[in-house]
């Protein structure tokens, strides 16, 4: 007679054993096997108390739960922003709108700050950190993101309060930045969040808008100003660019004077030496001839009367002096 | 033994056997207990800093604690264990009850409350505490959960607050440890010395909270030690003044920068005018010292020359006074129609009358 195969309770019970054995060793497979990946670390807990950190890679555990492990991620940037939130983002993850202290009473108020000068500011700012201390991390405060974020305000607030208006506004910036960051590592330290703070950048950092339009003005004024100076040095340059040119000008003229002075000396003197041998050769003549010469070249341009004192009135013709006085009297 | 007696043992022990597994708790890292039997408490499991580590100061210093606590509630001494170390462990299910307490830091954010400075200014205060349970059993007994603890903690530090900002004028509570500030004109010192500052100002409170301290009116605030819990810090989120009080600010504000935008207006003024007066003066002087050095030049070429014809005066003086008058006469009378009476007499007529040119009839002009 063939073997028939018949369902006993035995056969029930023996099935029901393979299948949860089976279910037991999967379920013992999935829950024990986890991978870590890379940047990021395991922290594993053995009912509640820690047991090792694991490295990126596959890993197994105790299964069914007496084992766990929390991943933490070494690598990822946290943001924490301050007086601001994002509103909107594009694909890349990049901001595109934001909710600023304009729109927001929330913000107004989380942004808004004394200065040491007891001015109001309203300052924003973004603050980045990573995890350093996976263990602190997890084990040693309730809500570390929320602890960071207090401490970022109080941070803020404290840097602000030891500066002036305008070095919030403007000129000191970088210093308040830095200062922020130390201040804030500082803090984050005695909490033991294990965190390192990598940037605290200050965004816009304004006046509040009851005052806003003094402070726009201040820098019509400056603008104003530096374009009257602007004028004037324009003025300056052209000025000083315009009789620089005039003294050189005269310097050279000076300059022309002095060569032809002195070329025409020197001309003068070649002829007077020349015309000196002739004389001393023969004085007489060369005299004669000389005077001669001049008085070819001079007596065309004359009206001349030349009296000589010395000859009485007698010996000049009356009616030559009738003459010359009615000459005087045409020009 | 008959088969009933033997299914009778094997349920007994399986009962027995969930009744033990039921008996088995976990303390996590961040959690530290009390447990209890029959409402006493027979043992406490304190937390440590030190993931997977025992903290042995601190249970030496809550075994202490116990030990007192034992004495002053007529409990036989030694009967709390106090242990440490997170796992899992096991206890009587039933009998005693286990109570699961943070051992982590935490964070108690309060709403903003009006405190009033010394200087008389209103402001809205926002702050923030780091606290631990300290003690597990103290904590147990009197505040029991954290929610409880937070309603505490915040009656406290404003209580505390309240008294501590009040001694102190505004700036001292604003400012940490500046007396100067730059400012577009420069670095200035600020109006009024700071003598305490705000980090001492919030050691003060974080001291007092702890510890306990005195209120406005007089009566005893009890700190959060006698609690069980140990405040890490507190630190002002906000401080800021309330619309009365902002007004003013934005008022002064205002002014100031009316005084900065006159200022530039006048820098601005006084600049162009200074700039204009030099480059005037400048060119004055540019143009003057070239007119001296046109001159010095000039009259170094008629010293140049005039050395030059005296030198060659000196070959011959007749002959060369002689050559310079008839010069002279070429330039005097060599153009233009000039009309001269003069007397023969004269220097500059010696050589006319040489010749006997006077002697007879003067020569028909030409």
């Amino acid at each position: 007679m063939d073997e028939e195969f018949v369902v006993t309770p035995k056969v029930i019970l023996a099935g029901l054993g393979i299948v949860t054995a089976a279910g037991l060793g999967l379920g013992g497979f999935f829950s024990s096997y986890y991978s870590i990946p890379t940047g990021s670390v395991g922290v594993e807990t053995r009912f509640g108390q820690y047991r090792q950190t694991t490295n990126p890679g596959p890993h197994f555990k105790a299964p069914f739960g007496i084992d766990k492990v929390e991943e933490i991620s070494l690598e990822r940037v946290h943001v924490i922003y301050v007086g601001l939130r994002p509103e909107d983002t594009d694909r890349e993850g990049n901001v595109t709108d934001w909710l600023n202290w304009g729109e927001s009473e929330e913000m107004l108020h989380e942004s808004q700050m004394l200065t040491a000068d007891e001015n109001i500011a309203q300052v924003t700012g973004v603050v980045q950190y990573y995890i350093t201390d996976p263990l602190a991390w997890t084990f040693n405060n309730d809500d570390p993101e929320a602890i960071v974020k207090d401490a970022t305000d109080a941070a803020f607030r404290q840097v602000i309060g030891d500066h002036g208006i305008d070095e919030a506004l403007t000129i000191g910036k970088e210093n308040i930045q830095y200062e922020m960051r130390r201040m804030l590592q500082a803090l984050i330290d005695d909490y033991d969040i294990g965190v390192n703070i990598s940037n605290v950048l200050l965004q816009d950092v304004d006046p509040p808008a009851a005052v806003a339009g003094a402070f726009s003005n201040v820098q019509t004024q400056k603008e104003l100003s530096q374009a009257k100076i602007n004028l004037a040095l324009a003025y300056r340059n052209s000025r000083l660019t315009e009789v620089e040119g005039e003294a050189k000008a005269k310097i050279q003229d000076a300059e022309g004077y002095r060569a032809t002075r002195v070329n025409t000396a020197l001309g003068d003197i070649a002829q007077f030496r020349a015309l000196l041998e002739q004389y001393e050769n023969a004085p007489e003549s060369t005299a004669l001839k000389l005077y001669l010469e001049t008085m070819e070249e001079i007596y065309p341009h004359l009206d001349k009367f030349i009296i000589d004192g010395s000859l009485g009135g007698d010996s000049l013709d009356d009616a030559l002096r009738l003459q010359m006085l009615k000459i005087l009297e045409e020009d | 033994m008959g088969k009933k007696t033997k299914m009778a043992l094997g349920a007994l022990a399986a009962i027995g056997g969930l009744y033990a597994a039921s008996g088995l708790y976990v303390i996590d890292e961040t959690e530290q207990a009390v447990v209890t039997q029959l409402g006493r408490p027979t043992r406490i499991i304190v937390g440590s800093e030190n993931p997977g580590h025992i903290d042995e100061e601190r249970i030496e210093r809550i075994e202490t604690w116990a030990r007192n606590y034992e004495r002053s509630q007529g409990y036989e001494v030694g009967s709390i264990e106090v242990i440490g170390g997170a796992g899992i462990r096991w206890r009587l299910a039933g009998f005693n009850s286990v109570h699961q307490l943070p051992d982590t830091n935490l964070r108690y954010n309060a709403n903003p409350e009006e405190v009033q400075t010394k200087d008389k200014r209103q402001l809205l205060i926002d702050n923030y505490a780091i606290w631990e349970v300290e003690n597990p059993l103290l904590y147990y007994n009197k505040v029991n959960n954290v929610a409880t603890a937070k309603v505490r903690l915040e009656d406290i530090i404003y209580s505390v607050l309240r008294v501590e900002i009040g001694k102190y004028n505004l700036h001292e509570i604003i400012r940490t440890e500046s007396n100067s500030i730059e400012t577009i004109e420069g670095e200035i010192p600020l109006d009024q010395t700071l003598l305490y500052g705000r980090e001492n100002i919030l050691k003060d409170v974080l001291r007092k909270v702890n510890e306990g301290t005195t209120g406005e009116d007089g009566e005893y605030i009890p700190g959060a030690r006698g609690l069980g819990i140990n405040v890490l810090d507190v630190s002002l989120i906000r401080a800021e003044l309330l619309k009365a009080n902002q007004e003013a600010v934005f008022n002064r504000m205002s002014a100031e920068r009316q005084k900065i935008a006159d200022l530039f207006q006048a820098q601005g003024t006084a600049e162009d005018r200074r700039v204009r007066a030099e480059t005037d003066r400048r060119a004055a002087e540019i143009s003057s010292v070239a007119e001296t050095e046109a001159l010095t030049i000039r009259g170094e070429a008629d010293a140049e020359a005039t050395r030059l014809y005296v030198e060659a005066m000196a070959e011959n003086p007749e002959f060369f006074q002689f050559w310079q008058t008839l010069k002279a006469y070429e330039a005097a009378f060599g153009s233009g129609n000039t009309t001269v009476v003069m007397d023969a007499g004269s220097e500059f007529n010696k050589f006319l009358s040489m010749f006997g040119m006077l002697d007879g009839e003067p020569e028909e002009g030409q």
